[in-house]
């Protein structure tokens, strides 16, 4: 039975300044039904979030279309539960007997279908998880105690039954990521949907975290008879659990079938700047398939590579530290507590020498984000040592000239720009540091054109793409010409080509004699670009050394609680069988591995 | 055996409120909101009341108005948000104070028969002690800041003040020359002035701090709550729900803001005023566009929760009963209400009598 279905839809939004927007839906037609885990694959600017809201009936029926010019703006029809969820229809008044087009179908498709956003916080509307869970369940006027006993319900069945006796005094911002995203998955559980749509539920996650979301949806899925379709750049979770997938790109779908028929077109992926898995890449780079496609899984890998019975290269060189470099940042028995009591940070010590590439990791809340505002000035009242290029950060006055040598580039571009010309954007640092007016154009137009946009150079960076806010960000720094650059989660949210663009801008900066310290969850990230890795577990430095050396420690990562990428679970795999071989931690040297043994054969 | 639940709810010893947090299981958590309305509106009428005692009756009631203010901070201190008031808000109230006072001192209406004490301009240019102050007052200043702005902002303000006594007292010892420049401009300064000028700072202090209470210890559910019990529809109550809850996003997101603007080298080199308020104006455009992003998929939440389709709202853990601290605040309120403005008494004037 199908729960929804798709015909020739086309969308676009209503423009209230200047020219008419284009279509941000074209042509879609597909079919979800009962009991599917639908994957909605695209890059940034496809048009996945609007699909999500076409099909919870956001689109059009709270974002509306100028009046008589519906046929223009929606095309095609939206069945929901079999009936007319949008359409188009010549409707004729009763009164006047004046026939107009008009906008048809369900108002309302909650509670049936449920909707969950990005950014769980931005859909909290109260200020206590119990009233968070049980607003819904008050807007359906459920008698209290069924509101009482669904809200418990709906707790225990994403793993936050624990909460339940304070849920009343616990603020939804005070729960971590991950149960942030429980939380709000808990709110339209307890309105037993049959339908959920969940637009990139996991993207501020760290890699455990995720694991557990997508775990704790699939269970209800399978508890509740739900239909799942989930937006999600992630392709191991869409590959594991999606039983059907829909790519898009501008607006398009560009593939619709079975995971199995979407993620064989390696093309696909390449031309449109899709996420692959690390497995699925190295099958399509090594050639190596399982039952006839490309591999999915570890097991499926190693079944796959075990079937041609060859060796692989055994041998792979890391480049060595830069001992003998400057010390950059120095850390000693570092302590940080917030005003409200909670120690963030206990005996944090390490050091970084000048010219390295550091990726800081951790689950959330393990203190990366703190230990990082530490060193660039921004939380001053620590206990302990630090050092940034031999200045001590307990000197106040220290303190106020570090932005001049550690750049930090925050996690959400649209908190850091303040102006409404990207000149004025990359220049307002330089100006608060009374730089020349001749050498700040200099700088601002380098920096702009070693991002790509010094095209843009006179936009208003509120209408740059999300990807171009991003680099923006990253040169507003790099014009600054920190010593140091500290990145937070450099690719959260971006497709695979902006990540990969932000990724080796990095690299060349770092080559050109930039420290820099990356704060993220993205493994694939630290195993393809760091040769060092700092990780922090509840407040303190776990390990300090080799990506390799940490990838290749099962015991390490069990207890900081780090999932490594799908390269290294491989590697595990493929170690057990073959303890000689060394740890591959990425796509390239795998590929490397495996097409040196083809050379060699 | 103790309770599980009971543990995990006394482990919770902070909880959010509109602006801060305060603590849980005391008194103040417990007081309802009907409670601090009520106690914003008598403080207003009593403040407000207070200052028009003719000083012929004594003048305006400062020991009123000094227990009103002790009776919010003792609330403030049991809630535990005394101390987040007086490391943020109260360094932003006191000059806010200080200049309702000043001001009240220099353009209040004077009083028939009043005494002039007052010049705002001698007439003439005195050196003496006034010029001694000037100087050191800057030098000191200066060596600290190298700012000659920074520094002569203070020093004038205290060759001014100085300035006035010496001249009034005619003492030959304050003043050593004198240079006639132009006519005098002079201010009547009634006797009372100083004294009515500091119970009017005191006054707007007080309603400046039962507010602070407000917000401070004040949660949505209970607004909401206490719109429903007066019989508000669930939308509008919802909305005064939404719009104080928001404070507390909108202080978290300034935060992050204004990090960020530090990062970008805003505090290396010491600005003036001037540049420090362009970039307190330049955190509203980021500020403004989270906002409106927030606001939209906050539009979506509350569709896809049904709020636009509900035909009402079930009340669940939000609605309570006024409990025997409210009946007692509320009793005292009422008494010092008819004390001070139905009787016409003044607590003060018992003392001074």
């Amino acid at each position: 039975m199908s729960v929804l279905e798709v015909n020739g839809f086309w969308w676009k939004y209503r423009s209230y300044v200047g020219a008419e927007n284009p279509y941000t839906l074209r042509d879609l037609t597909f079919k979800v039904n009962k009991g599917d885990f639908f994957g909605i694959i695209g890059p940034s600017g496809a048009g996945k979030t609007t699909l999500c809201y076409a099909l919870t009936g956001i689109i059009p029926h709270v974002f509306n279309v100028p009046y008589g010019k519906e046929r223009e703006h929606v095309k095609g029809e939206i069945k929901l539960f079999g009936q007319t969820l949008t359409k188009v229809e010549a409707v004729t008044d009763g009164k006047t007997g004046k026939t107009a087009d008009k906008i048809v179908g369900m108002k309302q498709t909650a509670p049936r279908v449920g909707l969950l956003l990005q950014d769980p916080e931005n859909q909290f509307l109260r200020m206590d998880l119990l009233h968070e869970i049980s607003f819904g369940m008050q807007m359906l006027q459920l008698p209290e105690s069924e509101i009482e006993k669904r809200a418990k319900e709906a707790l225990e069945v994403v793993g936050l039954g624990s909460l339940w006796p304070i849920a009343d005094l616990v603020h939804p911002n005070e729960l971590s990521g991950g149960q942030k995203q429980r939380a709000a998955i808990a709110s339209f559980i307890a309105l037993r949907p049959e339908l959920l749509v969940l637009d990139e539920p996991m993207s501020n996650l760290d890699p455990e975290g995720k694991l557990s979301i997508i775990k704790a949806i699939d269970s209800i899925r399978n508890q509740y008879d739900l239909t799942i379709i989930v937006v999600e750049h992630n392709p191991e979770v869409i590959q594991k659990y999606a039983n059907k997938v829909l790519a898009m790109n501008n607006g398009q779908a560009i593939a619709y079938g079975t995971t199995e028929e979407v993620y064989s077109q390696s093309k696909l992926f390449e031309e449109n700047g899709l996420y692959a898995s690390d497995i699925t890449r190295i099958g399509w780079q090594s050639g190596l398939s399982y039952q006839g496609r490309v591999p999915f899984t570890v097991d499926e890998m190693l079944e796959a590579f075990e079937s041609k019975k060859e060796t692989i290269l055994t041998d792979i060189e890391d480049d060595p530290p830069p001992e003998n470099a400057e010390e950059i940042i120095s850390i000693k028995n570092l302590d940080f507590s917030y005003e409200d009591g909670t120690q963030a940070l206990k005996g944090v010590n390490f050091t970084i020498r000048k010219g390295e590439y550091v990726g800081l990791i951790g689950q959330n809340g393990a203190g990366k984000s703190t230990i990082s505002k530490v060193i660039s000035g921004l939380y001053k009242n620590f206990q302990g040592e630090a050092k940034v290029m031999g200045l001590n950060l307990r000197d106040r006055k220290v303190i106020q000239k570090i932005p001049c040598y550690v750049g930090y580039v925050f996690q959400n571009p649209d908190n850091q720009i303040f102006m409404r010309k990207v000149y004025d954007e990359v220049a307002y640092g330089l100006k608060n540091l009374k730089i020349p007016q001749q050498e700040i154009d200099q700088r601002v137009n380098e920096a702009l054109k070693s991002v790509g946009l010094l095209a843009k150079i006179n936009e208003d960076p509120m209408f740059l793409g999300k990807g171009e806010k991003r680099r923006l960000t990253v040169a507003s720094i790099l014009a600054m010409n920190p010593k140091i650059m500290i990145v937070d989660e450099p690719t959260t949210g971006q497709d695979f080509r902006m990540s990969e663009d932000i990724m080796d801008l990095l690299e060349e900066l770092n080559k050109s004699g930039t420290t820099i310290l990356a704060i993220t969850h993205d493994m694939t990230l630290v195993s393809e670009h760091t040769k060092r890795v700092i990780v922090m577990h509840e407040g303190s430095v776990l390990y300090d050394g080799s990506t390799r050396g940490f990838f290749a420690d099962e015991v390490l990562l069990e207890i900081a609680g780090i999932i490594p990428p799908m390269a290294v679970r491989f590697s595990h795999a493929y170690m057990k069988k073959h303890p000689s071989s060394p740890c591959f931690i990425n796509t390239k040297e795998w590929v490397t591995a495996l097409n040196h043994q083809e050379e060699t054969a | 055996m103790a309770n599980p639940d009971d543990n995990a709810r006394t482990e919770k010893k902070y909880v959010r409120t509109f602006i801060f947090s305060m603590r849980t299981g005391t008194p103040v958590e417990k007081l309802h909101v009907i409670t601090k309305v009520f106690m914003i509106v008598a403080f207003s009428i009593l403040t407000l009341y207070m200052f028009d005692i003719p000083v012929s009756q004594g003048g305006p009631d400062i020991i009123g108005l000094f227990l009103m203010m002790a009776l919010t901070f003792i609330l403030l201190a049991i809630s535990r948000t005394a101390k987040y008031l007086v490391t943020s808000y109260l360094v932003l109230s006191i000059p806010v104070l200080l200049a309702q006072f000043f001001w009240w001192l220099f353009f209040s209406e004077s009083l028939p028969g009043a005494k002039m004490t007052f010049y705002l301009w001698p007439g003439f240019l005195p050196i003496g002690i006034s010029t001694v102050v000037l100087v050191v007052t800057f030098v000191l200043v200066y060596l600290k800041t190298r700012s000659i702005f920074v520094s002569l902002t203070p020093a004038l303000l205290l060759w001014w003040f100085t300035v006035m006594p010496s001249v009034l007292s005619y003492s030959p010892l304050a003043t050593w020359f004198k240079f006639p420049l132009g006519g005098a401009y002079s201010f009547s300064l009634p006797q009372w002035s100083a004294y009515v000028g500091f119970a009017k700072a005191l006054g707007y202090g007080v309603l400046i701090y039962t507010s602070f209470l407000f917000l401070l210890t004040t949660r949505d559910a209970e607004i909401g709550g206490a719109l429903r019990q007066l019989r508000v529809s669930f939308r509008k109550a919802f909305f005064v729900m939404l719009m104080f809850r928001n404070l507390n996003t909108i202080l978290l997101d300034y935060e992050s803001i204004r990090m960020a603007q530090v990062a970008r080298a805003s505090t290396v080199i010491r600005s003036g005023i001037l540049s420090r308020m362009k970039d307190l104006a330049y955190v509203s455009i980021p500020l403004v566009a989270t906002m409106i992003r927030r606001s939209t998929e906050m539009g979506v939440a509350l569709y896809a929760r049904g709020f636009e389709a509900s035909k009402g709202m079930t009340d669940y853990k939000e609605t309570k009963r006024l409990s025997s601290i409210d009946y007692m605040i509320m009793g005292i309120l009422v008494a010092f209400l008819i004390y001070e403005v139905i009787l016409g008494h003044s607590i003060t004037a018992l003392f001074v009598r």
